[in-house]
């Protein structure tokens, strides 16, 4: 399955704090229930750390978990 | 959708359709006809990986486009067709494959007969789609989705038998149905079309079920 693409802000100003890298739209595996999903996400070229920001969290996250949960 | 789905633009996508063909026992050089056939990648990825000898019906104008524009060792063979009038000889396939179809068609019992007509005896249907239980009708607002369109499951069984087949074996798959769903929403679309509400939330079933053994069906 292709790597889906969810967020429409661009992120490339955000560093990580640990790297002093600007992040990148890398692809990223998100599970949960064990379903698994590719999407583009921002993250540290260097160390890997992913940015999920909050209102995909508590918008599209957040409607994918109460689905796969089946309520 | 087809980002959210791929080229196999059902709950399951190609894997279960694999799974289904494995499950059905379904022998190399076997002919099978794909109902609702698309973009055709099922139909070219079966045959790549189990030698099936495919040919496939949709009532999207000029599937035949899409097939002669994917990559495939072997030509597909593609009819423009509706699943209630196949323009197939009688009982001239081993099995026939429908995903995620009957349940968008208007006259079910008619569809199923003809997958029957088109079948051997002893022919294989292998039928994955949405099925919900008993309720109180759909809201509105799923009026006109495909959660609105699920078989009632226990009518759909009586309408088998009455088309001369027999369920040996089901599955569910609803987890499936909730991942597509699910990479809809990702995708930025609407993911209500597939899940309804409440009791009329649909279950997403793969059915695999062998023709009675009787005297062909002639067509009418």
């Amino acid at each position: 399955m292709s790597t889906m693409k969810v967020l429409n802000q661009d992120f490339s100003q955000w560093k990580c704090t640990l790297c002093g890298v600007n992040l990148k739209p890398m692809p990223v595996e998100l599970e949960y229930l064990d379903s698994h999903f590719n999407v583009e996400l921002p993250a540290c070229p260097e160390c890997g750390q992913v940015l999920i920001p909050e209102d995909l969290a508590l918008g599209k996250m957040a409607e994918v978990e109460s689905l796969l949960e089946d309520k | 959708m087809r980002i959210a789905a791929g080229d196999s633009l059902h709950p399951g996508g190609y894997s279960l359709s694999a799974h289904a063909v494995r499950l059905a026992e379904i022998k190399r050089g076997a002919r099978i006809l794909d109902i609702g056939c698309g973009r055709c990648e099922t139909m070219r990825r079966l045959h790549a990986d189990f030698g099936f000898l495919m040919t496939g019906c949709d009532l999207a104008p000029r599937p035949a486009e899409a097939a002669s524009a994917l990559d495939c060792a072997a030509p597909l063979h593609v009819a423009a067709a509706d699943a209630m009038r196949l323009p197939f000889a009688d009982a001239v396939f081993d099995a026939v494959l429908s995903e995620c179809v009957l349940s968008l068609v208007p006259d079910k019992d008619k569809a199923l007969r003809e997958c029957r007509r088109v079948l051997k005896n002893g022919g294989t249907l292998i039928l994955s789609d949405l099925f919900r239980q008993p309720c109180a009708p759909p809201s509105a607002s799923v009026a006109e989705s495909c959660a609105a369109h699920a078989h009632n499951e226990a009518e759909f069984q009586t309408a088998l038998s009455r088309a001369g087949f027999r369920v040996i074996h089901k599955e569910d798959h609803t987890k499936a149905l909730r991942e597509l769903a699910a990479r809809l929403v990702f995708a930025g679309e609407s993911a209500s079309a597939l899940t309804g509400a409440g009791c009329a939330r649909p279950r997403y079933q793969l059915l695999i079920a062998t023709t009675a053994l009787q005297e062909t069906i002639s067509h009418e």
